[in-house]
Parts: structure tokens; C-alpha cells; sequence
């Protein structure tokens, strides 16, 4: 068993917190709860090696308040990720510039590790303002973004699952492209 | 007197101890002896009397010393026999005995059995008594340092214990770079640390697995700079025993050096500071909201005014050309039947233009008023089927007029009560045949029919049109969202699925086989016991 540690990055109310604990506790809260500094949480997931071995990792989810003027986020966070969850609102346009801005930082502290983009608040479609497409082109088609829903739980378990993977992969010197939706 | 200016009796001492002694004392002045008889009675006396109280003894004294020495002691080596200092005066000698001669068993008996030699030593003492002191000295300090340093560590226990009963523990760096408690420490620090059951409680910056561990190394970057500060790792929250807990931990470089970092277990700072950041959030995200809906506002009362504007323009021509003066110059005045076409037109785009204020209003309507109405009962719950019967009646002119068929499907139930409200049922029925029929091909047939399933009543209708782009699909019940075939604000669809999710149904778009489109709007069979629909979403 090894561990490893992902952090959730994203603007503030994009549903870090809300999709961790999905994927932990499979829970949902409607309320909004404000994240201050960082909350930690661990899951034991199994996923496989790149010659097709069964692995189980410890992951210890690192989620990390949103980013305002209130609060910013500490590069030093970062140290020692093996993954990266960036997570957009599909609603609030605004959060995909935020995103994409703690992007460029991160890659800056810790360089290129196996990253996913989630499109937050599945649910709420018929509101959003940025779409998948919208997400692709901003960054330059460097992200595929999932659609997810802590809500529902559409896509959390999914995006976890293929992060982990990646960071098998990544521990085996492999590549995977990000996979989108 | 010198030593030597009075000889002994019976001999002189040896002249090589005796230059021995005379070293020892630090000159002939230091000096004096005596020689004893078997008895240990003075035989003779000689060097330097007076400073060793020697000048007292006469000839036949007895010597206590000679006397403790001649009694069956084991036999000293021939020189050096030191007895204890005796103090004279403010003076310390040493007295030294020795036999003429000697052998295993004693000192051989004659007229003089031995030496005594008395020798100054104060020197010696005073320097031996100095060293000592300073011995002593460096022993007290030893001491009170040590004292010290036990002071200090109570201090620390004490102040660590008060700490601790504040919620603060300290950990202090070590020579080999580690940070330890500095006392036993608390369940949380140690589960916090990730020492439960570890025998050597220590925590380094190597692990930024664990948050303390990557502001540990962090810290470390910091306090090991040119002007180190007080670092704050800022709040963390994690469960131990099942409970979330939030910490807070602190880095700094005392004035002696000493490097610590105090971690602090956060409950009401943690709550306030949670509380003020909730507030200025909702504030924020309530602010984005109502700019979104101004927003959104703005650009449905552009639709609105444009929707409502065309059918006018299609009204004020017909009756200019009725009126028989267009603008600029004179027109002849219009045939009979030229004028009742023109009357049609003016009247079916004013029922365009009402068509569409109503449903603006009905959107607007059950958007902010009448969303919660509904009924469950199914004595009083609308029929589904006696609807789609009303609906397809009051629809037939409009399809007739513009040559499209309009069929009931077969394998209806004889009744099918579904939650929902009679009016706005039919309206979301008024609204599906509307859309079929304006894509609809002259000649091709619209199908309503109701079908029973396992998840209640169904209400569906099908064309022969073209069908939705795929693009499209997604968005259909959006709204704002139109088709090519234009006439239409983009609210008919969004109206049928706000409606029908507010009674826990959905509806939803498919390719009809054939070619076409085909809406299915799913209801719940109307209970005997009332429920109150799922929020729309869940």
C-alpha cells in the first residue's frame, strides 16, 4: 500500500469540500460551508498498476480553501502532491479564470503531475455559464474538463478513480491524457 | 638554626633523605629533625627548630609519632612516610620517620632506633587548600548551573502544562533537526503528529503527507533565513477519533536560539473567523446572484420586446393597406376578399402577440407565485387522459388551418389522475402541441397519447418534423432556447419542465424512429396519501 496526496483546488463555493466528501463519506449537504485554511481527509482507494496489478493507495486529500481576496492560497500547500483536482463552477464564469490562475502558480511550485479539471454543479446545468467546451478553450486545450455533481454524485467517484490511476501510472514513469467529458 | 649546625648522637640523618626533605620543605629553612631511641624517646634534635616547635624537645622526650611508628606497624618504606599535617602555629608540616636501617620484620634495635624530620609544608597546604577551593568552587558552579538548568526545566514543564491546558503545545528543534514535545504530549498533538504507539516522538519536515510536516519544512526555510519571523502555517482542520478538530501551529527563533513551534488546538478563534468569512462569502455569492438574475432579466425583456414587436409590425401594415393610404403616396383601396385576408392576418398575429404576453406572464407567474400548487388527491387530482381529450380538442382548428393531422393514440387508460394542477397540465400540453405544430410539414400528423408505466402516467406527443439538432438537445429546456423554426419566445419548453418537476415529474426530449421528435412527460400517478415532491434536481 502506498500513500499519496491530491489537493482540491478552486475558487471559493465551487464545491471542493462538497465533492470530498462525496467521494469520502458519500454524502451531500445542501448548506454552504465556508472552508478556512485546509481540510484534510484520507481514503484507501484501489485502483491498478500499468502492468495490470491491484494496488491499493492511501489517498490523503489535501482540500484547500478557495481562493479571494479573504483568502489566498499558500504555495507551500502544494509540496508533495502527486495529483491535482482543479474544480470550476459551471454557474459563476468567474471561477474558471480563478482556476486557471492557481493553475499556472501550481505548476510553478511543483511542475507537471497528473492533474483533472472538474465542471462543477452537474445538477444545475440549465444554469451554468461556462460549458465544457468554454473550460477546453481557455486553457488552451489543455483541459478536459468532467462534468461533476457532488449533488448527484455524477462523475465524483469517476474523476477520483482516474486520478489515482494517472498517479499509478505517473509512480511507473507512464503518461495518461486527461480524460473529459 | 640550620639544619645540620647540631648533630645527632647517635648519627645523622642520611644526608640523601635529608636532601630529599629539604626540597620537599622548598629550602634548609623548612626542615628540622630528631633522632629516637628504640622507646621512641629523643636522642637528638637538629635544623631548623624553632618555626616547627621542635626547640621543646630534649634528649629523652618522648616522640608520640616515633612511639606510634615503633609499635609493631608494618615497616614504611625507608623515605616519604607521610603522617597527617600537624598544625603548628599557623604553620602545616609534614613529619617524616624512618628507621637507621631496616628490614622485613622492623627497625633494628641500637641507641638510635630512627628519624623523625618535620617539614614545612604550609606552602603545599595552602596551595593543595587553593586548588581545592577552586575545586569547590567549580563544583558550586557546576552545581548551580545544573540547579539552573533544573529550574529552567520545571519552568518549561510548567509552562508547557499551562500551555497544554490552553490547548497549545510546543515543540522544540534538537540538535539533529527534529522537533520534540517537551513534555508528554497530548492525545491530539500526538495523533496530529502521527506518533500513536511510536516509541521516539519526533517530527520532521520530511513528511508533507501530514500538514504539520509540510510547514515544518517550510518553518525551517524561514527561521534558518537571514531575518527569521514568526511564520504562521494557518488553519487546518482533520479528524481524530471521529471528530473534526482545527489547528493552528506557529514557528519562531527565541532569543537564545532555541527554535520552537507551538501548535495551537483552535475551537471559538476557529468559529468567529469561520462565522465572519461565511458572512462576506454569502455576501459575495448573493451579490453574483442577483447581477446574474439583473442580468438574465435584461436579456429576457430584450426577447420579450422583440417577440412582441413583430406580430405589431404584421398588424399595423394589414390595416395601413386596409386603410388604403400607404406612407408617401396614395393606394387604391383593397378588394373584399383582399380585406378579410388582411383581417386574418391582423387577427392571427394579434393572437401571437397574446400567445405570447401569456406566456411571459405564466413563466413570470410560476416562477415567483404559484409553484407549490398542486394536487395529489385522486378524487380531485387532473386526469391526464381527460387533458390530453381537452387539449386536442381546443388544438384541432390551428392544426386544420395549417393542414396538419392531429391523432389521439391508441392505448390510453380510461383515466389516469396525476399530481399537478388541471390548468397548467393543459397549458404544458397547449405548449407541446404548439411546438409540434409549428414544425410540422403540411399533410404529416401530430400523435398525442397517454400511456400508463411503471413509473406513473405519461403524457406523450410526437411529429414528423425534423427533429432536434443535437447540438440543441442539451439545452431544449432552457431557456431562451430556440428551434430554426422561429415564432416562438424560447419559454414554452422551459415553462413544461419548471412545471412538471415542481410535481416530481420530468419531461424529456428523443429522435422519434421514423424521423421527427418525440417529448415524454413523465407524472406521478396521483396516491391516496399525499407526499410532497422531491426538490427539482434531487
Amino acid at each position: 500500500m502506498i500513500r499519496r496526496k491530491i489537493c482540491l483546488l478552486g475558487a471559493f463555493a465551487v464545491g471542493k469540500t462538497s465533492l470530498v466528501r462525496r467521494f469520502v463519506h458519500s454524502l451531500f449537504d445542501e448548506r454552504y460551508q465556508t472552508t478556512i485554511g485546509v481540510k484534510i481527509d484520507k481514503k484507501l482507494v484501489l485502483t491498478t498498476t500499468h502492468d495490470g496489478r491491484a494496488l491499493e493507495v492511501t489517498l490523503v486529500i489535501w482540500d484547500i480553501h478557495g481562493e479571494d481576496e479573504l483568502q489566498k492560497v499558500r504555495a507551500s500547500y502544494l509540496r508533495g502532491s502527486s495529483g491535482l483536482l482543479f474544480v470550476v463552477d459551471g454557474t459563476r464564469r468567474a471561477t474558471l479564470d480563478v482556476a486557471l490562475e492557481l493553475e499556472a502558480r501550481a505548476r510553478a511550485e511543483i511542475g507537471d503531475i497528473p492533474t483533472r479539471v472538474l465542471l462543477n454543479k452537474a445538477d444545475l446545468v440549465d444554469a451554468w455559464e461556462v460549458d465544457p467546451a468554454e473550460v477546453r478553450a481557455a486553457s488552451g486545450g489543455r483541459w478536459a474538463p468532467v462534468a461533476t455533481s457532488a449533488r448527484s454524485g455524477a462523475g465524483v467517484e469517476e474523476v477520483f478513480q482516474s486520478l489515482v490511476r494517472a498517479i499509478a501510472l505517473a509512480d511507473a514513469g507512464q503518461d495518461t491524457p486527461p480524460e473529459g467529458v | 638554626m640550620h639544619l645540620g649546625d647540631q648533630e645527632p648522637s647517635g648519627g645523622a640523618a642520611p644526608g640523601e633523605v635529608l636532601s630529599a626533605l629539604i626540597g620537599i620543605a622548598g629550602g634548609e629553612r623548612g626542615a628540622a629533625w630528631a633522632s629516637f631511641d628504640a622507646d621512641g624517646r629523643v636522642v637528638a634534635v637538629g635544623g631548623a627548630l624553632a618555626p616547627h616547635g621542635l626547640e621543646r624537645l630534649a634528649p629523652g622526650d618522648a616522640l608520640v609519632h616515633a612511639a606510634l611508628w615503633l609499635e609493631g606497624l608494618p615497616v614504611p618504606p625507608p623515605r616519604r612516610m607521610v603522617l597527617p599535617a600537624l598544625a603548628v602555629a599557623r604553620h602545616h608540616v609534614d613529619v617524616h620517620l624512618w628507621p637507621t636501617s631496616s628490614s622485613a620484620e622492623g627497625p633494628v634495635a641500637g641507641p638510635v632506633a630512627g628519624y623523625m624530620v618535620v617539614v614545612d609544608s604550609t606552602l603545599r597546604v595552602r596551595e593543595r587548600a587553593t586548588v581545592l577551593e577552586r575545586l569547590n568552587e567549580a563544583n558550586l558552579l557546576q552545581e548551580q548551573l545544573a540547579g539552573a538548568e533544573r529550574g529552567r526545566n520545571s519552568a518549561r514543564l510548567e509552562r508547557s502544562e499551562a500551555l497544554g491546558a490552553l490547548g497549545v503545545e510546543v515543540l522544540e528543534r534538537g540538535g539533529d533537526g527534529l522537533f520534540r514535545p517537551q513534555g508528554a504530549p497530548s492525545e491530539w498533538l500526538a495523533a496530529v503528529c502521527g506518533w500513536e504507539g511510536a516509541l521516539d516522538r519526533v517530527i520532521s519536515g520530511e513528511d508533507p503527507l501530514s500538514f504539520l510536516g509540510a510547514f515544518l519544512a517550510e518553518a525551517e526555510e524561514t527561521l534558518d533565513g537571514d531575518s527569521p519571523a514568526l511564520l504562521r502555517s494557518g488553519m487546518w482542520s482533520q479528524v481524530i477519533a471521529g471528530r473534526e478538530e482545527v489547528f493552528e501551529a506557529f514557528a519562531m527563533v527565541l532569543s537564545t536560539g532555541r527554535r520552537i513551534v507551538m501548535v495551537e488546538r483552535l475551537d471559538l478563534r476557529y468559529r468567529e473567523r469561520q462565522e465572519l468569512l461565511q458572512r462576506a462569502r454569502e455576501a459575495s455569492l448573493s451579490h453574483e446572484a442577483a447581477r446574474r438574475g439583473v442580468e438574465h432579466k435584461d436579456v429576457l425583456l430584450h426577447c420579450i420586446v422583440h417577440d412582441l414587436r413583430a406580430p405589431l409590425a404584421s398588424i399595423a401594415g394589414a390595416l395601413r393597406l386596409l386603410r388604403g393610404s400607404g406612407e408617401g403616396a396614395a393606394r387604391p383601396a383593397v378588394a373584399a376578399d383582399q380585406a378579410r385576408e388582411l383581417l386574418d392576418i391582423a387577427l392571427r398575429q394579434a393572437d401571437r402577440q397574446d400567445a405570447l404576453i401569456r406566456a411571459v406572464l405564466e413563466v413570470f407567474h410560476a416562477e415567483v407565485m404559484d409553484l407549490e400548487r398542486f394536487d395529489d388527491d385522486p378524487r380531485s387530482a387532473p386526469d391526464l387522459v381527460e387533458v390530453a381529450l381537452d387539449g386536442v380538442e381546443r388544438a384541432r382548428p390551428a392544426f386544420l388551418e395549417r393542414g396538419v393531422r392531429l391523432v389521439l393514440g391508441a392505448g390510453a387508460p380510461a383515466a389516469a389522475p396525476v399530481v399537478g394542477a388541471r390548468d397548467r397540465l393543459a397549458r404544458v400540453l397547449d405548449n407541446l402541441l404548439q411546438n409540434a405544430l409549428r414544425h410540422s410539414p403540411q399533410g404529416e400528423a401530430v400523435e398525442v397519447s397517454v400511456a400508463a408505466g411503471p413509473d406513473g402516467p405519461a403524457l406523450l406527443v410526437s411529429d414528423r418534423g425534423a427533429g432536434v439538432p443535437e447540438g440543441l438537445q442539451g439545452l431544449l429546456f432552457r431557456r431562451f432556447v430556440r428551434g430554426t423554426a422561429g415564432g416562438a419566445a424560447g419559454l414554452g419548453l422551459y415553462y413544461c419542465r419548471m412545471t412538471v418537476e415542481r410535481w416530481g415529474g420530468s419531461i424529456t426530449y428523443r429522435d422519434r424512429d421514423g424521423g421527427g421528435a418525440q417529448f415524454h412527460v413523465q407524472l406521478r400517478a396521483a396516491r391516496a396519501v399525499s407526499s410532497a415532491p422531491p426538490a427539482p434536481g434531487a
